[in-house]
C-alpha cells in the first residue's frame, strides 16, 4: 500500500480572473501530521474545499489513496472526516442528535460510536442533555465539529482553524488529542491555523502557501534547523569579519545573509570573546544581537511580510 | 442512498419547525372548512382540496427551511464530504421534501373528510366505491403540488440561502394566484399546477392532463435545480 494518501498535481483554481490556486504540487504522507500556514485568501481553504469535494478545480490532478477520477474520488472521500472553516451543526438539535445524523448518513452500524466519540472531544456531559447546539459556545460548537468529522475514525483528518474559539485549557485538550489520534490510531492530520505557535507544538510537517502558491515544504527539524538561535552580527566588513571568526575563534558553523548580516550558530554563549577577537582585528560591529525564529517569524520571512507586520 | 433517505427522515422527524407547518396547516384550513357549513364525507373531500392552495405558501416556508437552511448551515455540505454523490444529494432531499409538503398540504383535507364522514356521513353511493376516484384525485392533487414545491427546490439550490428561498416561491405563488384572477383565467389555468388543482376539483375526470401539467412542471423544475447543483461551488 501507497504512504501517499493525497497527491496534487499541478491543481489550479479559479474565480473568474482571479487565481486562487496556481499550480499545487503537493503529497500527503500516511500517519503524519501536516500544518497548513497561510495568510486570509491564500488559497488553504480553496484547496481544503477542492479535496473535499465541495468545489471543482479549473485544471491539474488529485488523487486521494492512489485514486482519481470523479467516481473514485467521491469513493475514497468516505475515507476522510472534514471540518471546514465553521463547523456545520443543526442548530435546533442537541450534540447527539446531531451525531445521531452524521451516523445514519455515513452508514455506521454501531451507535456506541456517538459516546465514544462524545467522550474523546471531552463533550460527554452532554450525552443526555438536551441543551439545543444553538445555546453551544463557540469552543463546544468547534467541539462537536471536530467529533462529527472523527464519527467514522477517518484516515484522513483536514481541520480548517479547529482551534478558533477555544480556550487555552481547550486549544491544549485538542492538541493532546490530536497527537494521540495520530499516535493511537495512525491518523493522518492536515490542520490549517493562524495560530503558529500552537501548530508548531502540534504538526511535524508545514505546508507554506501564499497567494495561491506553495512556496515551502518542510519538516519539523527542518524548520528548527532554518529557525535555530543564532547571533546575528553586523560589521563595517564582512569579509574581514569572516577570517577573524574562522581564524581566531574556528568558527564553521555561519551564515551569511544577503543584506551581509552574519549568522552564528557556534560560541552561542561567547558574545564578549567575538566582540574582543573582532576589535583586536579592527572590524568595527554595528550590530550584534543573540536571534532566533519562530515559526511565525520564519513564515513572514517566507513570504515577505515582515515589514508589512511590523509595521502594524 | 437508503442511508441519505433515513438520515433525511430522522432530520424531518426532529425538525419542530415542520411540526409546526403541519400544525399551522391543519388550523388554517380548520378555519377556511369553517364557513362551509355541515358537509358530508364526500362533499368535504372537494371542498377541502378546493382550499388547499391556499396552504400553498406554508411549503414555501417549509422549503426555506428544510433546504435553505440546510445550505446557510453548511450542513447539506457534510454530506458531499462524506463521499456521497451529488445527485442522492439532492434525490434525497427532494423526495423528503415533496413528501413533507404533501403532508403540509394534505394532512388537513383528510382529517377533514374522516371528521365529516364520522359526524355526517359519507353522503354518496358508498365510501368503497368512490375510494378509487378519491385515491386518483389525492394522487394527482400531490403531484400537482409537488410542482408548485418544485420552484422552492430551484429558488434553494439556486440562492443557497433561507431568505430568497422564501421570497422567489412566494413571488410566483402570489403571481400565479394573480394571474388566475385575471381576464385570461381559464387558459392561463391549464398550463399551470395551481389552475390545474382548480380545474380537478370542478371535473375530477381532467386527472390526465393535470397530471402531464404536474410532471412537466415537477420535471423541469427538478432537473434545472439538479444541474445547477451539481456543478455548483460551495462556500
Amino acid at each position: 500500500m501507497s504512504d501517499i494518501i493525497l497527491t496534487t498535481n499541478n491543481l489550479t483554481k479559479k474565480y473568474n480572473h482571479t487565481l486562487a490556486l496556481d499550480n499545487i504540487n503537493l503529497n500527503i504522507e500516511r500517519g503524519r501530521m501536516y500544518g497548513f500556514i497561510g495568510q486570509n485568501g491564500a488559497g488553504k481553504t480553496t484547496l481544503i474545499r477542492l479535496i473535499v469535494g465541495l468545489s471543482f478545480p479549473t485544471s491539474g490532478e488529485l488523487y486521494l489513496f492512489g485514486k482519481t477520477g470523479k467516481q473514485a474520488l467521491q469513493e475514497q472521500r468516505k475515507r476522510i472526516g472534514c471540518m471546514v472553516e465553521t463547523p456545520a451543526l443543526y442548530p435546533n438539535m442537541t450534540a447527539v442528535q446531531n451525531l445521531e445524523v452524521q451516523r445514519i448518513q455515513r452508514g455506521i452500524p454501531d451507535r456506541h460510536v456517538i459516546r465514544e466519540t462524545l467522550e474523546l472531544v471531552g463533550l460527554d456531559d452532554y450525552l443526555t442533555g438536551r441543551k439545543a447546539v444553538r445555546n453551544f459556545s463557540l469552543g463546544m460548537r468547534q467541539r462537536l465539529g471536530i467529533a462529527i468529522a472523527l464519527l467514522h475514525d477517518p484516515e484522513l483528518l483536514i481541520l480548517d482553524e479547529p482551534i478558533n474559539g477555544l480556550d487555552p485549557m481547550g486549544i491544549a485538550e485538542m492538541r493532546i488529542l490530536l497527537k494521540r489520534l495520530n499516535a493511537e490510531r495512525g491518523t493522518t492530520i492536515l490542520i490549517s491555523s493562524h495560530i503558529l505557535n500552537e501548530l508548531y507544538q502540534t504538526v511535524s510537517q508545514y505546508i507554506l502557501i501564499n497567494q495561491g502558491v506553495l512556496i515551502e515544504e518542510l519538516t519539523q527539524s527542518q524548520l528548527n534547523e532554518k529557525c535555530k538561535r543564532h547571533i546575528a552580527l553586523q560589521t563595517n566588513h564582512v569579509e574581514n569579519a569572516l577570517l577573524a571568526l574562522e581564524n581566531r575563534l574556528h568558527i564553521k558553523d555561519y551564515q551569511v545573509m544577503p543584506d551581509g548580516t552574519i549568522k552564528l550558530y557556534d560560541h552561542l554563549d561567547d558574545m564578549e570573546g567575538i566582540s574582543s577577537t573582532l576589535m583586536k582585528e579592527g572590524v568595527l560591529i554595528t550590530g550584534m544581537t543573540m536571534a532566533g525564529d519562530t515559526l511565525e517569524s520564519y513564515f513572514l520571512h517566507r513570504i515577505g511580510g515582515e515589514k508589512h507586520a511590523l509595521s502594524h | 442512498m437508503l442511508c441519505l433517505i433515513k438520515a433525511e427522515i430522522y432530520k424531518l422527524v426532529h425538525d419542530r419547525s415542520f411540526f409546526i407547518l403541519l400544525a399551522l396547516s391543519i388550523v388554517l384550513g380548520g378555519f377556511l372548512m369553517l364557513d362551509q357549513g355541515e358537509l358530508t364525507g364526500y362533499e368535504s373531500v372537494f371542498a377541502s382540496l378546493y382550499n388547499a392552495p391556499i396552504l400553498m405558501l406554508l411549503t414555501c416556508v417549509f422549503g426555506a427551511l428544510y433546504i435553505g437552511k440546510d445550505f446557510a448551515d453548511h450542513t447539506l455540505y457534510h454530506i458531499i464530504c462524506a463521499g456521497h454523490s451529488r445527485n442522492h444529494v439532492f434525490l434525497s432531499k427532494t423526495i423528503l421534501f415533496v413528501a413533507g409538503s404533501n403532508m403540509i398540504l394534505l394532512l388537513q383535507p383528510i382529517l377533514s373528510i374522516a371528521l365529516n364522514a364520522g359526524i355526517y356521513g359519507w353522503g354518496h353511493q358508498s365510501f368503497g366505491s368512490d375510494l378509487k376516484e378519491i385515491i386518483k384525485l389525492f394522487l394527482t392533487t400531490a403531484v400537482l403540488n409537488a410542482a408548485m414545491c418544485g420552484i422552492s427546490l430551484l429558488a434553494a439550490f439556486i440562492c443557497k440561502d433561507v431568505g430568497k428561498t422564501l421570497s422567489i416561491p412566494a413571488l410566483f405563488y402570489f403571481l400565479t394566484i394573480f394571474l388566475l384572477n385575471g381576464p385570461n383565467a381559464k387558459e392561463i389555468a391549464r398550463f399551470i399546477p395551481l389552475g390545474q388543482l382548480r380545474l380537478l376539483i370542478g371535473d375530477s375526470s381532467s386527472t390526465g392532463a393535470a397530471l402531464l401539467v404536474g410532471i412537466i412542471f415537477l420535471g423541469c423544475f427538478c432537473v434545472a435545480a439538479g444541474r445547477i447543483f451539481n456543478h455548483s461551488e460551495l462556500y
